[in-house]
């Protein structure tokens, strides 16, 4: 079967086209040809763009290829998460899966979390796909091909790119390497790590921006570990995450799983940053989105972005507008002298990218990021402008 | 029996002789008064995310019950003429039927009518100085928590779980934990019972209730067509509905429920979960405690080869704990 795949991303991109069955197979079967012969963890070169979650929200899939350049006109990871709570998971996965049979060397598909069987019947992308085709055949052919997508990738030696996190048992890049990774997400053990963790702040101590709320408990193996409030992986703090790149040799982690309102987060004096491609995430949280992307110097630029403009989407139907309870913005404001500080060098001599100028310091003189990222910032209102609406998490149960 | 007794004993403390009320110090309770609506209590204790709440009576200036989510549930049913309460009989108390009459008649229920409605949440009082072998044979009975009374009152409650998460954290210290703490659920017999109760993906979210509080389980699995574990709904799940008055919730299938919830929670906390959690049986009772701790759960499903093999709670982990003890301490 000749396809002319270039039609078929004008197909997708400009007349919205949800493509046959049959043709989603066969997409399916090339793409899972070209991923086998990658390894679970896959190198790449800078310069390159990263991409955190986009979770089916495709109109601000396009935006974001309208700000950072489409392939191949820039090489880009992605990090995971194409699918589930946005209503254009079919259309996001198509136009992924497409570009990386057109441009196999300049895009790389990494797993996450929610390309997965069990998940994507409790998140949605089951349900949209049995409404948009009437069946589960076109779900079953995009989760079997899920299992082909790589664990992580390594930019210039430097840059270690997950989806979730860490796992206590992974030591080494190559531990990763020699796993079978061509199966459905398992529950426990080091895959399931690399796609579930996160990062937390002040690790172990109790922190009352804690997502679990309350005191973690480490595992007795490896104390700088605790299990996880989301039911699979591991929470983790800075040791853990400083030993990891030293073995290694690098000098950065980057993931996603992660909702940031400033589209992007960094950790633990830079050591670490989470990146969120889903602005206004369930076209309801008001947030912002970012992409990472890695110079050809390794200077990081977070390109900050809001969601695609309402004259240019096709809302959902009965979903409320863009803005949520926080109202949103397009890009923050920056001043002509972006960069505070000098170039830090990090472990082993490398250099670590360059702070910008909206990063803020803890007490410590650790980088937190420009705001506490994630819903639960609004605990305390007046550490996010004194904005009006209700503190607190569970305020929302009650609108 | 303290090791001073005994001057062949060790005289480092041993665990079970830790008096409790050092595990509750500086606790700040979330407590009911008695007065209050059964429907503002439901908030409190979602506010506080606590799973229960002492019940005080200004009048008689006491605690007179405990609110918990399994009263909750038989409360809701109730109000909807779904079912009795366990433990009504021909004459059923004064005070449940208090309670029926107002619910049926829409009038305002204090907590104090629903305090152990489920008949599984009975106050269960302490002092300061008893110690962990005290409670541990209340726990082991399925006691969810006892209430630690002080010489100026009520000084902390002190639940299965946060006694379960103290001995493991300790465990380093308390030497004699580490061998039962190291064993597998098989290998201690946990988690094997079988048939479960649970719900098809079609059951309704008020029968699933029903059955919950007849069986006096505080959660069901949903098991698909294939045998395979889909999610859960606990009897705590209510609040959702209670709080957001959502009550036609109440009437969409348990999956629907469930996958609701996980995706409103979702959003709220910025990171999604994992639809079910579970463990197998090849995990250590360490293992199970963190795991329990870590996502606030009473009881986990142990599930081999897809199939739900049993369930685990902190009572048979205490129990466990509790075989620990050696015989002569008791």
């Amino acid at each position: 079967m000749h396809l002319d795949l270039k039609r078929l991303v004008s197909d997708v991109t400009e007349r919205k086209q949800l493509l046959d069955e049959d043709l989603i197979k066969e997409l399916c079967e090339r793409c899972k040809e070209v991923l086998v012969e990658e390894g679970n963890v896959r190198h790449v070169a800078a310069p390159v763009t990263i991409v955190g979650d986009v979770h089916g929200q495709f109109y601000d899939v396009l935006e974001l290829f309208r700000i950072g350049g489409a392939p191949p006109d820039t090489n880009y990871v992605f990090l995971g998460d194409y699918v589930d709570r946005g209503y254009y998971s079919v259309e996001t996965i198509t136009l992924l899966v497409l570009y990386k049979l057109l441009h196999p060397q300049r895009v790389t598909l990494v797993r996450g979390n929610h390309e997965s069987r069990a998940v994507t019947q409790t998140y949605g992308f089951y349900a949209e796909c049995v409404r948009k085709y009437g069946g589960a055949a076109v779900w079953q052919h995009f989760t079997d091909l899920f299992d082909y997508l790589v664990l992580a990738v390594v930019v210039e030696n430097t840059v270690f790119c997950v989806h979730g996190g860490l796992s206590p048992v992974v030591h080494t890049i190559d531990q990763i390497s020699v796993v079978d990774r061509f199966r459905e997400l398992p529950h426990e053990g080091p895959i399931a790590d690399l796609v579930w963790s996160d990062p937390m702040e002040n690790y172990p101590t109790a922190s009352a921006h804690s997502p679990g709320g309350s005191d973690p408990i480490s595992a007795m193996e490896r104390p700088e570990f605790g299990l996880s409030p989301r039911g699979a992986g591991y929470l983790f703090g800075k040791e853990a995450v400083r030993k990891f790149l030293e073995v290694n040799g690098l000098a950065h982690v980057t993931r996603a799983h992660q909702l940031c309102q400033e589209g992007y987060r960094i950790m633990y004096g830079n050591l670490l940053s989470t990146v969120w491609s889903a602005p206004n995430y369930c076209y309801r949280c008001g947030n912002l989105a970012s992409v990472l992307e890695v110079g050809p110097d390794l200077g990081f630029h977070y390109n900050v972005f809001g969601p695609c403009p309402e004259n240019e989407r096709e809302a959902p139907v009965g979903v409320g507008s863009g803005g949520g309870r926080f109202g949103f913005r397009t890009t923050p404001s920056v001043d002509d002298d972006e960069a505070l500080l000098p170039p830090a060098t990090g472990l082993n001599g490398k250099i670590v990218p360059p702070l910008r100028r909206w990063d803020v310091f803890d007490d410590d003189d650790e980088v937190v990021g420009p705001r506490k990222s994630g819903k639960r910032a609004i605990e305390n209102d007046d550490e996010y402008d004194g904005r009006a609406g209700k503190g607190g998490v569970v305020d929302e149960y009650f609108s | 029996m303290d090791s001073h007794s005994h001057p062949g004993l060790s005289s480092k403390t041993s665990w079970w002789t830790e008096p409790v009320g050092s595990l509750v110090k500086g606790q700040k309770v979330t407590t009911v008064d008695s007065e209050t609506t059964i429907e503002a209590a439901t908030v409190q204790l979602a506010k506080a995310d606590v799973s229960s709440a002492p019940i005080f009576d200004q009048n008689q200036n006491q605690y007179v019950g405990s609110l918990d989510w399994a009263d909750v549930a038989a409360y809701l049913l109730i109000v909807l003429k779904k079912g009795q309460p366990p433990n009504l009989s021909e004459n059923g108390s004064l005070e449940i039927q208090e309670l029926i009459q107002r619910a049926h008649s829409f009038q305002p229920v204090p907590a104090r009518l629903a305090a152990d409605l489920s008949s599984r949440n009975p106050l269960w009082n302490v002092t300061p100085d008893s110690t962990i072998v005290d409670v541990l044979g209340a726990f082991s009975k399925g006691i969810h928590r006892v209430c630690v009374m002080g010489p100026s009152g009520l000084e902390g409650v002190l639940s299965q779980s946060a006694l379960a998460q103290y001995l493991y954290r300790n465990s380093e210290q308390f030497a004699e934990l580490k061998p039962v703490l190291s064993k597998t659920l098989a290998e201690l017999g946990l988690g094997k019972q079988g048939n479960v109760v649970s719900v098809e993906e079609s059951t309704t979210v008020v029968e699933a209730i029903k059955l919950m509080v007849e069986s006096k389980v505080s959660a069901v699995p949903i098991i698909g067509k294939s045998g395979r574990i889909l999610g859960n709904v606990s009897q705590s799940d209510i609040r959702y509905v209670i709080l957001n008055r959502k009550v036609p919730l109440l009437y969409t299938s348990v999956l629907q429920f469930a996958h609701f919830l996980d995706q409103q929670l979702g959003m709220m906390t910025g990171q999604d979960r994992m639809p079910v959690f579970e463990l197998p049986s090849t995990s250590t009772l360490a293992l199970t405690v963190a795991k329990l701790s870590a996502v606030k759960c009473h009881r986990i499903w142990v599930v081999d080869h897809g199939r739900v093999a049993g369930v685990v709670s902190f009572t048979d982990v205490l129990r466990a704990l509790a075989a620990a003890v050696p015989q002569n301490s008791m």
